[in-house]
């Protein structure tokens, strides 16, 4: 009996100590390789990770070479391009991390196929939700300084802080993405790399992703090459150089410069008033604003559909059919839209030659850049 | 006593060198007005008019149209940019200033209206000179590609047009209705050189008591459709970048009165 009692002693404390094996598998501790405190052996990190702060880490600058015929990059000091920023600004872009859910990134309604656009004529957003906007191409906007198609952002770190919170978009908050992003150990490592920073804040969320951005800069369709002299345009492409450069298709009035866009806001003539959507008077309040939206660059758009700020147009057929047939009259209408009514009233064999050009602005190096991608 | 006369005199001294004002500078500024038949541009849209009563025909505007021209045009002016390059002040010595090399003027944004073109040393200023547009030594494909002006007056250059360099002048509006555009663009068509020189006689004797002066460009607009030659709307209503013809009639137009120059002691 005696022994009986000292065999189901024995079996109990071992189930015991067993259990208690398993329970006890977290070793409290800094799990951050990079902290001085390194705890090798800790399966949880209870925030004890303390660093050397007086280590500087050396940036290094990210050296942008600025294309012929474009202006000087318009850099916030408080933001100098680092090759460590643009690579955090990368890997923040494409990870869902920052939506509420985990389930969608700033790539996933701005398509590198697409030239940093949404094919679909609206987004949707993680709660199934979707705006009334095409999501903008992202292409040489670091040369611009209006942002969205109401120019409701004048810097990319402004743009940035939008879709985040947006709940059509990302639904999220900053408070809950800096306190993702702070227990997360890769990030906070390269956060500290790239700016030298313990706590990683939206501001520096908002810079790393705004360096990537202006890193995007495409500058190598067959038109780029033809103004280099390294190519000739086709017959048809140069007809429809003519009729772009020329008041007979007027589209550089808006579209001129090596940028193809004049970083302003015009009503192009889509909408009779009232306006479903006033564009730049939303962000003004100003009635003559109305109906006005921010040129977008026309380079790559041919993988940048649909077209205008709604997305109305699925093809450059009906771009340019838009164009050839007038235009609607309204109190805002841009001077510049001077056939309204009438049109451009370009031949067929026009249209094509038009169309010809506009493709020859496309960029298939900037869609298929890995470096684009982490 | 003595010791007394001297203080009153010494605090006399004083006195007259606190109430003395000392030699003045002379700032010079260039201010740039835009009138039509002589009263002040008026701008459209003229106000909101986009309202209850505003929407259908602009009841509250009229025709939307309130200027004429010569050749019996009503309409509207809602854009013009143009670019003024090579401003010189002459003085009676002969000697010559560079105030500014181009000037941008948006006649709907206040901040374009006035150069500082710093302090005047004293002397005898009789003459100021400037052009109109650029010429072709200043109109070179994106030379100004940092100015904020760079994108708004881009000029083409195709290979067929041999144009290329900056517009002159953009002037924008509707005439017979608000829904009919003109486009006034003038620059250097096939490129030929469309730039005009102004020259203005003043009489502008800076001393140590004159202070800060403004010299005051004015451009009448109506005056562009007008002596020696009447220009309608209706003579290009697709425009007129590549007509020599009509490009030549603005720039004739533009050197006749187009512009006139008022100096204003402040």
């Amino acid at each position: 009996m005696i022994k009986l009692k000292k065999v189901l002693y024995t079996l109990c404390c071992l189930i015991f100590l067993l259990s208690c094996k398993k329970d006890f598998p977290i070793i409290k501790g800094c799990t951050d390789k990079n902290a001085l405190n390194y705890n090798s052996s800790a399966t949880y990190d209870d925030g004890s990770c303390h660093y050397d702060t007086l280590t500087q880490y050396q940036t290094t600058p990210y050296m942008i070479v600025i294309p012929e015929g474009f202006p000087d990059m318009d850099i916030p000091e408080n933001n100098p391009m680092t090759v460590e920023g643009v690579e955090l600004g990368k890997k923040l872009f494409h990870d869902p991390i920052l939506s509420k859910d985990g389930t969608q990134s700033c790539a996933s309604c701005h398509l590198q196929s697409s030239s940093f656009s949404d094919p679909n004529r609206f987004s949707i957003g993680i709660n199934g939700l979707q705006g009334s906007r095409n999501a903008s191409a992202i292409i040489n906007l670091g040369f611009t300084n209006h942002f969205n198609w109401d120019g409701s952002a004048s810097t990319l770190e402004e743009q940035g802080f939008e879709p985040v919170v947006n709940p059509i978009e990302m639904n999220n908050t900053w408070p809950n993405v800096e306190n993702t992003l702070n227990s997360d150990s890769t990030y906070k490592e390269l956060f500290r790399r790239a700016f030298n920073i313990q706590k990683i804040d939206s501001t520096h969320v908002v810079m790393a992703i705004a360096q990537f951005e202006r890193s995007l800069i495409s500058v190598n369709s067959r038109y780029d090459k033809y103004l280099r002299q390294e190519l000739q345009l086709t017959p048809s492409e140069l007809n429809g150089y003519v009729i772009f450069n020329s008041e007979q298709g007027d589209c550089f009035h808006c579209h001129g410069t090596n940028k193809l866009m004049d970083n302003s806001f015009h009503n192009n003539g889509l909408d009779s008033e009232p306006f479903l959507d006033n564009g730049l008077g939303e962000v003004t309040g100003l009635a003559p604003d109305y109906g006005k939206f921010k040129t977008p660059t026309l380079r790559n758009i041919e993988f940048s559909a649909p077209y205008m700020h709604d997305g109305r147009f699925a093809t450059l057929e009906e771009v340019v059919e838009h164009y050839n047939s007038g235009g609607k009259y309204s109190s805002t209408v841009d001077p510049l839209m001077k056939k309204l009514g009438v049109g451009l009233q370009l031949t067929n064999q026009q249209k094509q030659d038009l169309i010809a050009f506009l493709k020859a602005l496309s960029d298939p190096d900037f869609i298929n850049n890995p470096d684009s991608t982490p | 006593m003595k010791n007394l006369l001297f203080l009153s005199s010494l605090l006399l001294f004083v006195g007259c060198s606190k109430d003395s004002n000392g030699p003045q500078t002379t700032n010079l500024y260039i201010d740039f007005t835009h009138t039509v038949n002589g009263s002040d541009l008026i701008m459209y849209p003229f106000g909101s008019l986009i309202g209850e009563e505003c929407v259908e025909g602009h009841h509250c505007c009229g025709s939307g149209l309130n200027y004429t021209n010569s050749a019996g045009d009503n309409y509207n002016i809602e854009r013009l940019w143009y670019l003024i390059s090579d401003i010189y002040l002459h003085s009676s010595d002969g000697s010559s200033k560079l105030l500014k090399e181009v000037h941008f003027i948006d006649a709907d944004d206040p901040s374009t209206f006035s150069i500082d073109a710093g302090e005047l040393d004293n002397g005898i200023y009789s003459k100021i000179t400037f052009t109109m547009g650029l010429d072709s030594n200043l109109n070179i494909d994106n030379k100004y590609v940092n100015q904020s002006w760079h994108d708004s007056m881009f000029w083409p250059n195709t290979p067929m047009m041999g144009a290329g360099g900056y517009h002159y002048m953009k002037l924008e509006g509707s005439f017979d209705t608000v829904a009919t555009k003109y486009n006034a663009h003038t620059g250097p068509t096939m490129a030929m050189d469309m730039s005009f020189d102004k020259e203005f006689d003043i009489s502008l004797n800076v001393d140590d008591d004159l202070g800060d002066v403004n010299l005051s460009v004015n451009m009448e607009i109506n005056n562009w459709f007008q002596n020696p030659n009447t220009i309608s709307f209706h003579d290009f209503p697709n425009g007129m970048m590549g007509s020599m013809n009509m490009q030549h009639k603005f720039e004739a137009n533009g050197e006749a009165d187009v512009f006139s120059i008022t100096t204003i002691n402040r």
